[in-house]
């Protein structure tokens, strides 16, 4: 953890399309940046590629945290690298219904999938729901229902209420 | 009755209602649907693809003869939504095409929602399990099976 920081949210990036509107590198620096403000560190632990097709464009149901699809019970599994707590996040095509990402995740097995057309913010947007936030209704912050394409001026914020309950859910 | 940027934001949010937009907007949201699908942005047209799909009218035949046509992958894949709610004659030409698609993510949903159809399943199962992709044949395998299973 560098100075200053409370916790570290360690992700094991898994690939089966790269995003097209904005790339990887960039959503992990938007979320460096963002995390990093309320004493969050941000790590890429390891890469990955995956070569799964017919998982390309996720089948996510309701994307209700609880309750995953088979598909989604399928991707999961694949976590090399990846301790039981550490975050993997699947870069797929689409998902089905067109999100631009979904922190729904089995037990035991903390991810989230993002879209290839996702927002530069959507992967801390994701995160922030895997490590137990839920929406909000300003639309100046991560967690914005209206999502993370329209803000009013980015970049969107955490506020140190949400990031307490982040730490409290990495260092469990 | 919402404007066409209003319905554009809505389907731009990270993770839209697309149950609750279907009531808010019904089937007056069709022709900008189309509209958007028309634009060709990956993001927007296929969630407006979607829910033309979820308002589940039989005249979301335009937007779904456009989403087939799209240029990107992900719009014709949105297009296999509306698969469960038109009319069997248009559900078959459009599973045809769906499962012709040079893309095998969009052959993959065709099979999907085929496997799930009773009109579709005869025809989609034949077609499945001669692709050339090797991962559409198990996933074929696979779903018609569970089917088989889950009706004894």
């Amino acid at each position: 953890m560098t100075n200053g920081s409370s916790a570290t949210v360690r992700l094991h990036v898994k690939v089966l399309s790269e995003p097209t509107a904005v790339t990887r590198d960039t959503m992990v620096a938007e979320m460096t940046t963002i995390y990093g403000k309320v004493g969050i560190d941000v790590v890429v632990a390891s890469t990955e590629r995956l070569d799964l097709p017919v998982l390309n464009d996720l089948y996510v149901g309701a994307c209700a945290m609880g309750s995953t699809t088979p598909a989604q019970d399928e991707l999961s599994g694949h976590r090399n690298h990846a301790s039981p707590h550490e975050i993997c996040i699947y870069f797929v095509r689409s998902t089905f219904m067109p999100l631009s990402g979904c922190g729904a995740f089995p037990a035991d097995k903390p991810g989230a999938v993002v879209a290839s057309y996702a927002s530069p913010w959507t992967l801390g947007h994701e995160c922030g729901h895997v490590l137990g936030l839920s929406h909000v209704e300003p639309p100046h912050r991560l967690m914005a229902g209206a999502g993370t394409s329209y803000l009013p001026n980015p970049p969107p914020m955490l506020t140190q209420t949400e990031a307490n309950t982040m730490i409290a859910s990495l260092n469990h | 009755m919402p404007t066409l940027e209003d319905i554009r934001r809505e389907l731009g949010a990270d993770e839209p209602d697309y149950p609750a937009l279907a009531d808010k907007l019904g089937t007056d949201a069709l022709p900008p649907l189309e509209e958007l699908v028309a634009e060709g942005d990956p993001r927007i047209a296929s969630s407006a693809a979607y829910l033309a799909g979820v308002i589940a009218s039989g005249s979301c035949d335009r937007v779904v003869l456009l989403a087939l046509d799209s240029d990107h992958a992900v719009v014709r894949v949105a297009a296999a939504a509306t698969l469960t709610t038109l009319h069997s004659a248009a559900a078959t030409r459009v599973a045809k095409k769906l499962q012709s698609d040079r893309d095998v993510g969009v052959r993959a949903w065709a099979v999907r929602y085929g496997a799930a159809s009773w009109v579709l399943a005869k025809r989609v199962r034949a077609k499945a399990a001669n692709d050339p992709e090797p991962a559409i044949r198990e996933l074929a395998a696979r779903l018609f099976d569970d089917a088989v299973t889950s009706a004894r």
